[in-house]
Formats: C-alpha cells, structure tokens, sequence
C-alpha cells in the first residue's frame, strides 16, 4: 500500500465544462512539463439538467511534484466564456494505478 | 396537446451494437462471447463511448453487475488505460453522488457501490481503495455548513452504501491487515449507525445480516457513548503502537550506528 508521501497521481476536479484539452495542457505544462508520466482528459459536459465538470488525471514522476503542483492549482480560478468562475480542486487521486506502459496490441 | 411527439435519440450503429452487447446480450453463458466483440471494436472511437456505458451498469440487472466488472478485467489485458479509467470513473461518481445527495440518484449510486466491490472481487482495486471509500463515505461533508444537506440527520442512505459495498466484498477481508483494517472499520461504523438514532427496520434488518456474515462475533455497541469509547480506546492503541514503531526504529538506529 502506498502512503501519502509516495503518492504520484492527482485528479484535477470542478474545471469548466467546456475546456478543451490543449487549453489546460499548455496551462499545466507551462510549469511542468516533462514531470510526469501520464495524463489522462475527461470532458465535462453542459447541458439544460444537468452540469459536469470537466476532469483530469495526473501522474507526476515525483511525489513532490504533487505538492507543488498543488500549490499552484488547487482553488486556481478557471474563467469559462461566459465569465463563469470555476474554482478547481487537486486531490490525490483515490485510486493510485495508471497503465501500464507495455499493453499489449490485441490481436485479437 | 401542441407538443410533437418525442424524438426517439438516433444513435450511430456502432453505439446501438455496443448497447445490445452490454445491455441486452450480456449474461453469464455469453460473456466470452461479448468480450470477444468488444476487443473487435476500433478503440480509438469507441473508448469514450464504452466508458460511459460501463458507468450505466444500474440501467442491467443488480445481478449482474459482476459481468461488466469480469468485462474490465478481461479487457484490461489489452487496454489497461480503459481499465484504469473504468476505475477512476466509479470513484469518482461515488464522490459526486455524496457531494449532491440527490434523491433520484439512489439507485444508481447503489449499483456504483456494488460495482466498486466486483471490482475488487476480480482484484481490480485495492483494498486500501475500498477502505479509503468506506471512511469517506462516514466523514464526507461533516463538519461543514453543508453537513445537514449532505446527510441528513434521518437519511440512513450512506449506510446503504456502505452495507453494499460490504457484502459485495467484504468476507474477502478474513485475514492479515485487511481483517484488521476491517475491525476498526466496523467500530467506526457502528459509531456512524448510532449517530443515526432509530433506525428503520429494513436498514437494521441488512445490518443484523452484515454482522453476522461478517463478524458473527463482534460487539454490537448499544449507545453512542460505548461506540465513542471503542473509538477511543481504538486511537489509543493506534498511538501507542506506532510510537512503539518509532521508538524501535530510533532504538535500532542507535544500535547501527
């Protein structure tokens, strides 16, 4: 089992909706770039009902990458279009697995 | 009435295909049958479709929740990435449905619970996973302005939650650290329940049959000051043993050195 301290996968939570994928990676890879291993986007989504917030998972090469990740992000203020507010969250992800590099090709 | 008719939602036929497979196919004799269509489809399409669906496992059979948890795991073989995903997905909808505590959403939050402990069931999670859900369930929004909203003083939902997740996977923790982890779990939880106060039949009925599936043995606390007490005393001993821990650890030090 992994303590907290050797944790490396956080989940970005509450980012607007709408955000695109390259708009977030140049944001986080403004300050980190090449400090992690793996990065994972889930789209949100608006609709009349309901809102979905968009997400995104994060494996840093180093625990302490986290914290500073942290830092910069947890409670960042995302402007959507509309001048919505979105307050985002950094948590550590609840569960730590990530691919394995060397999945094999189906051959199905 | 004005209003035309509903409009039946089209769907691409590769959608309609993945839903028959998963959704009216599915069960026990064509599981093989199933995964092998599934690892025929072009993935990079059809990932993000294939994670949704797999989120819809309250729209089958409570039965059979452990077929598509089977289906990750054989998948994963092939494309860990959606396998990973699958898992995080699930958490994650756990965690939105105790941030909303909507009414409409019980069923499906229930069929999430069963799903997240099939998933351990074909050792896709860990149990520390399971754990950190079960503790989060107990504590989430507590201590908050939210906390009435949240849960409620009379809402004995969470303890459905946690009850699920338990008898889907529960008796798997009988040993070493996990049998322990869930002792002090219990204690925990038996101290939440009676925060409660009365509880109604049906819910006490599910925790009468947990108990005795799980720890036919254990103490069930009758008021909230004894529960309190077991949780004291059990953060007493957790204090005392890791000092100890410490206290070796410095005593071996000095003998290295």
């Amino acid at each position: 089992m992994k303590g907290f301290s050797d944790r490396t996968k956080v989940v970005l939570r509450h980012l607007p909706p709408a955000i695109s994928q390259s708009t977030l990676k140049d944001q986080i890879d403004a300050a980190f770039a090449g400090r992690y291993h793996w990065v994972a986007f889930r789209p949100g989504k608006s609709s009349m009902k309901h809102q979905f917030y968009t997400r995104a998972y994060i494996d840093f090469k180093k625990p302490e990458d986290v914290i500073e990740f942290a830092e910069f992000f947890d409670g960042h203020l995302f402007v959507s279009e509309k001048g919505t507010q979105f307050k985002t969250i950094v948590e550590y992800a609840p569960s730590q697995r990530v691919p394995k590099q060397w999945s094999k090709k189906d051959g199905r | 009435p004005e209003r035309s008719a509903r409009v039946a939602k089209v769907r691409p036929p590769l959608h309609q295909y993945i839903r028959k497979l998963l959704f009216s196919d599915l069960d026990k004799t064509t599981i093989e049958h199933v995964l092998r269509q599934l690892r025929k489809l072009p993935w990079s399409d059809c990932e993000p479709y294939l994670l949704k669906c797999f989120m819809k496992v309250y729209k089958g059979k409570y039965g059979q929740i452990h077929l598509i948890a089977s289906l990750t795991a054989g998948l994963s073989r092939y494309h860990d990435e959606f396998a990973v995903a699958v898992v995080d997905e699930v958490l994650e909808e756990i965690r939105v449905g105790l941030e909303l505590n909507d009414y409409g959403m019980q069923q499906r939050r229930i069929a999430h619970m069963r799903f997240l402990g099939e998933l351990y069931n074909y050792e896709h999670v860990d149990s520390s996973v399971i754990f950190d859900t079960l503790y989060l369930i107990l504590v989430f929004g507590h201590g908050t302005p939210e906390q009435d909203s949240l849960d409620p003083p009379e809402d004995c939902f969470r303890i459905r939650m946690v009850t699920t997740l338990l008898e889907t996977c529960g008796h798997y923790f009988d040993r070493g650290s996990s049998k322990r982890k869930l002792d002090r779990f219990l204690v925990h939880f038996q101290r939440y329940i009676l925060s409660k106060g009365a509880l109604p039949l049906d819910i006490e009925f599910d925790l009468q049959d947990l108990f005795a599936e799980l720890r036919p043995n254990m103490t069930r606390y009758s008021s909230i000051e004894e529960a309190n007490a077991a949780v004291i005393e059990l953060e007493e001993h957790e204090h005392s043993v890791s000092a100890d821990k410490a206290n070796n650890e410095k005593y071996s030090d000095s003998e290295n050195s």
